[in-house]
């Protein structure tokens, strides 16, 4: 299964939640991120060569370097303009041939790079922040991924510390709403890649990720 | 298309029941080809066409993704009942310069009526169709720029490789007619005699590229000396800047005035 983690804006937490989900499905995660990816990289071949054509999908994802499976993106302009976004299709579909499951963590705003990978997506998983715009960016994420025939298997209200407005969220969204509380461990999870599923499974933040991990098992079931 | 293009040429081609109207325009870079498709019946009706040029088609285009129907041998979509469409493709090939328009541009195919969608949507295409692309702009990208000069003069790459050399032909010419207390004093030095087993079979290597190098830096040298791009790139850069070119105009702000008085000779130094 490819599972999108969409989400309007930039800085709700895409990135984090792909990570902590590629750990609770054991799945390989990919930063499709192109112009600007925050998942760590390192030595090798990245999406950019992959999608330029000079690498090959499977070569570039790295095992065994953290708790995830990771095809990273390069952070270069160049290397994102050189990168052809109609390739992301086959790009994911060989590395779930090769590795089962995959997160796709998605850029934000509704051009195109969002857009491909939710055309790509069996599902998906929309990422929101607990302010009174975030309904409306929910529902333009939604729309965009129902026009691209990506399912919606739960909005994530991430960094709630108070209150949040998850019934208002389920019915507007027609999806199951599940809230991760403010959680500073989870705020290092990419500037450490450790996910707290891992690292503190007891916390309401990994129980939280566990239940959107359980929707998405679910929804591949069907 | 004018339809009065003294190049062009329209066919009518009807398998039923499809009525197709060809319109050839023979171009200095190949043919340009418009189709018009009329479906008269009260059903929808899908059709093939099929390029017969001889040359690859070459589909409108949005974001850089041929538009929806198109593949690389022609169109396939759906005519709406009692209306009709319009496409059209360019083809570069070598017909479409001859005299006279090419024969026979395309074969129309009509597909049976059209129940449902069949037509198996590419989503990735079409989400960069409607969506539009997010690369960054050319001029964003830093370009390659010149490499850079090291403290010898010569591009960073370049004094490596030489040096590199040096070092071998340098050690060659101590071991040149060498005493043995010569050649015993270039082994201490580099470290025994494993090091040196190799050198005359690198030195000619060496040879062969230092006059392979030699012989395009001397031809790259001759057609650099011989450019003198200077005049022509100032005065795209004042017409991009929307300004009279230098020699042609009388008020200059200081600085600028300064640069275009103060060197005689703007063009590179030689």
């Amino acid at each position: 299964m490819i599972l999108a983690v969409t989400g309007g804006k930039g800085g709700v937490g895409k990135s984090t939640i792909s990570v902590e989900l590629g750990a609770a499905l054991d799945a390989t995660v990919v930063d499709a991120d192109l112009g600007m990816a925050d998942l760590p990289t390192g030595p090798g071949p990245d999406l950019h060569d992959v999608l330029a054509d000079r690498a090959d999908p499977v070569e570039a994802v790295r095992e065994g370097c953290g708790p995830v499976r990771l095809l990273p993106c390069g952070r270069s302009l160049a290397g994102a303009r050189a990168a052809d976004v109609t390739a992301l299709d086959t790009t994911l579909r060989n590395v779930e041939r090769a590795y089962g499951d995959v997160v796709v963590d998605c850029p934000a705003g509704l051009k195109a790079d969002a857009g491909v990978p939710l055309a790509v997506a069996d599902a998906c998983v929309v990422v929101v922040s607990p302010r009174r715009y975030a309904l409306a960016d929910a529902i333009r994420s939604r729309e965009l991924a129902r026009e691209l025939d990506a399912g919606l298997v739960a909005v994530v209200i991430n960094r709630v510390v108070d209150d949040a407005p998850e019934a208002a969220f389920g019915e507007a969204l027609g999806a199951p709403t599940v809230v991760v509380p403010a959680d500073p461990r989870v705020g290092r999870t990419l500037e450490s890649f450790r996910p707290v599923v891992r690292t503190d499974p007891s916390t309401r933040a990994a129980d939280a990720i566990g239940t959107v991990a359980d929707g998405v098992r679910r929804a591949k079931r069907v | 298309m004018p339809p009065d293009d003294p190049d062009a040429r329209t066919d009518t081609v009807s398998p039923r029941p499809v009525q197709a109207a060809v319109t050839t325009t023979a171009t200095p870079g190949g043919a340009l080809v418009a189709v018009t498709l009329r479906n008269d019946t009260a059903v929808d009706v899908r059709v093939r066409v099929d390029n017969d040029l001889d040359g690859p088609v070459l589909p409108p285009r949005r974001e850089g993704v041929p538009a929806a129907g198109w593949d690389e041998n022609g169109f396939t979509g759906t005519i709406p009942a009692d209306s009709q469409i319009g496409i059209g493709y360019a083809c570069p090939c070598s017909d479409g310069s001859s005299d006279g328009a090419p024969k026979d541009s395309v074969s129309v195919n009509a597909l049976g009526p059209a129940d449902g969608d069949p037509s198996t949507r590419d989503r990735v295409a079409d989400a960069v169709r409607s969506l539009g692309r997010a690369t960054p702009p050319a001029d964003a990208v830093p370009a390659s720029s010149p490499v850079e000069s090291g403290p010898s003069g010569l591009p960073t790459p370049a004094a490596a490789w030489l040096d590199a050399v040096e070092t071998r032909v340098r050690r060659g010419e101590r071991l040149t007619d060498a005493t043995a207390e010569e050649a015993a004093a270039v082994l201490e030095d580099c470290g025994g005699v494993g090091a040196v087993t190799h050198l005359p079979n690198e030195l000619d290597e060496d040879i062969a590229a230092l006059r392979a190098a030699g012989d395009r830096i001397e031809e790259l040298l001759a057609r650099a000396t011989a450019t003198d791009p200077e005049p022509v790139v100032s005065s795209l850069a004042a017409a991009a800047d929307g300004e009279v070119p230098a020699d042609q105009e009388g008020r200059q702000s200081g600085n600028d005035r300064a640069t275009a008085t103060d060197d005689p000779n703007p063009g590179r130094k030689r």
